[in-house]
């Protein structure tokens, strides 16, 4: 079995990851990363439904599924293979709106500051990752094998804290707030999520030594996709034996 | 011959001004006892229908303030599901006399129910609104914070700034607290939580009981906002239900009598009080129930055109020319042919309770 890696400008990371670990020795199965395009493009129309499968519109996406596949379509036609999509829970630029600035979830909320509640930010940010879902959805309607992997954690040095959109609070809030709400819909759908593990957080930010260096402030480096490939390509083999048995079980 | 009646004018004789006139031409129906400008700060609390009053209001140029406003987060078509842009304040639909009154007394401090958050499948709901958050706050702890914080001190706002308040009475048949009286907008159990017969009583308000509580509610007012002018409507929605032991058609007639008298009444008693005929546009006979929908309800798109119209010919400012873009409906109820925009009417969901 294969397990390809897929999605916005955070499989980079994953990608670097996973070649620095299949320098070092064998990987459990076939494994791949590719970047479709960067995530404020997936919050628009991006693919469009077709009866065998999933066209991707987007020309960045299009052109790098092609290289991958052949073609802009996915579809369920390579047994063995799962598709590791990595979108959906990217929160810029969800948190670098300027409303920000005024508003806060209600338990981190001050002075001044107008309070809102879990179900408010909750019902806004799976709008904003409304395209995203309906993909997703597609692609488990598809019954192609699939899981999707979170972002990292958010940076401490965010843009949207420095330059003080919201504050580290509201941030750290916002992100685990994210991390909860696609998770919990995304197993409504039927797709795994695949979370950071405890050891990429400190404090709830991503770890320092994760960072991407240089004028990157929000994503991870090639050692947190060493730690996060490992726990994708698990969730992977999972999800395609759990799709296998339920297609072996079908009645014809 | 010289009698009373024989200087009046055509639109005091049924036959010149109802019967043989188009009533799509009707005037004079509508004689504003103050005017109505567009830097007065307008708001609104009522019924379901109450919600298009204001909305039009806000489009036409009026200064029409609300006081609850969404994040920029909140998707536009969100807004109605979590309560904005419906009233002045995310108050839900307050149907009563006595729940008008109610707000204002739980907004200053002067009403804390017993009861004010039913806990129901995991969620926290406000029993007094509980149609402002989609699937119920998180916590009672949430719910109490924002409305606290949020919805009270806006609420308190609406009242203390305004210079008009619209507000559009619906009922009279409400379900009140058998513990301290505090009133509910529609009956525990069909929006949330769980119908409790030994918490949860049923009352009708009288004539007597309506003109106390919105005397009570414009004296208390006009102590600490002067200048604020009232005008009332009556929502030409029938009840989708009665907890009488009545006939509906018979239960609504009485209901509206009621509120239609006590409207007219304050109407004359106060010079700041003035009352627009919205009921008596969409049911009069002559209209042959044409502006309600099939379900002889829900007022019609064209129904409120009218109503609107008339309001607007007396105090300048445009009607709704053509219906805005179609937004998704969830939970709303919005047949095809309804008025414009998102209308949350807890009331309706009477009728889904019953199957």
């Amino acid at each position: 079995m294969e397990v390809v890696i897929l999605g916005d400008s955070h499989s980079v990371a994953l990608g670097r990851g996973l070649a620095q670990l299949a320098r070092r020795g064998p990987l459990p199965c076939a494994a791949s990363a590719v970047k479709l395009c960067s995530s404020p493009r997936l919050l628009q129309p991006f693919f469009a439904r077709e009866p065998d499968g999933i066209r991707l519109t987007d020309p960045e996406a299009a052109q790098a599924l092609t290289q991958l596949n052949g073609t802009p379509v996915l579809d369920a036609s390579r047994p063995g293979r799962v598709y590791a999509f990595v979108m959906g829970f990217t929160i810029q630029p969800f948190t670098r709106d300027p409303s920000w600035r005024r508003h806060a979830p209600w338990q981190e909320a001050r002075q001044g500051e107008i309070p809102l509640s879990t179900g408010m930010i909750r019902a806004a940010y799976l709008h904003h990752a409304r395209h995203i879902l309906e993909f997703l959805r597609a692609v488990a309607a598809l019954g192609v094998p699939a899981v999707v992997v979170s972002g990292p954690p958010v940076r401490a040095d965010d843009i949207a804290i420095t330059r003080n959109i919201m504050r580290p609070e509201v941030a750290l809030r916002i992100d685990a707030m994210v991390r909860e709400t696609m998770t919990e819909t995304l197993a409504g759908i039927g797709l795994p999520a695949v979370l950071p593990p405890a050891e990429a957080f400190e404090d709830g930010w991503l770890r320092e030594e994760l960072r991407e260096g240089g004028r990157d402030f929000h994503h991870a480096n090639a050692l947190y996709g060493e730690a996060m490939v490992p726990l994708i390509l698990q969730a992977g083999m999972k999800q395609e034996a759990r799709v296998s048995e339920t297609l072996t079980k079908r009645p014809d | 011959m010289s009698h009373p009646y024989s200087r009046l004018p055509d639109r005091n004789f049924w036959r010149s001004a109802v019967a043989e006139r188009n009533p799509l031409e009707w005037r004079d129906l509508y004689a504003p006892k103050f005017e109505i400008t567009r830097s007065m700060r307008i708001v609104s609390a009522g019924s379901c229908f109450a919600q298009h009053i204001g909305r039009q209001l806000l489009r036409s140029g009026f200064h029409y303030q609300q006081h609850e406003k969404p994040p920029g987060i909140l998707a536009p078509e969100d807004h109605a599901r979590f309560g904005y842009g419906l009233f002045s304040t995310r108050s839900g639909n307050v149907y009563t006399a006595r729940q008008l009154l109610q707000l204002y007394r739980r907004a200053t401090g002067a009403f804390r129910p017993a009861e004010d958050v039913v806990l129901w499948e995991g969620r926290a709901y406000d029993p007094f609104r509980p149609s402002v958050e989609p699937g119920g706050f998180a916590s009672a702890e949430e719910l109490r914070h924002i409305r606290d914080t949020v919805h009270f001190p806006a609420v308190r706002r609406m009242f203390l700034q305004a210079e008009l308040l619209v507000f559009t009475l619906g009922l009279t048949e409400a379900w009140v607290s058998k513990e301290d009286g505090a009133v509910h907008p529609t009956c525990p159990g069909t929006i949330c939580g769980r119908f409790d017969s030994a918490r949860h009583g049923f009352h009708n308000f009288t004539f007597a009981e309506v003109m106390r509580d919105m005397e009570e509610l414009l004296a208390a007012l006009r102590q600490r906002n002067p200048a604020l002018k009232v005008l009332l409507t009556v929502s030409p929605v029938p009840l989708t239900a009665t907890a009488e032991d009545a006939h509906v058609l018979v239960a609504t007639t009485h209901s509206k009598s009621v509120l239609r008298a006590v409207a007219g009444e304050l109407s004359a008693a106060h010079d700041f009080v003035d009352y627009f005929p919205s009921y008596e546009i969409v049911t009069a006979p002559a209209m042959r129930g044409a502006f309600f929908q099939p379900n002889l309800r829900e007022v019609s798109a064209a129904g409120v055109e009218l109503v609107l119209r008339h309001f607007f010919a007396a105090h300048g400012g445009e009607a709704p020319a053509t219906p805005p873009p179609e937004t998704p409906a969830s939970t709303r109820t919005r047949p095809d042919d309804s008025p414009e925009g998102d209308i949350i009417c807890d009331e309706a969901k009477l009728e889904l309770v019953r199957f």
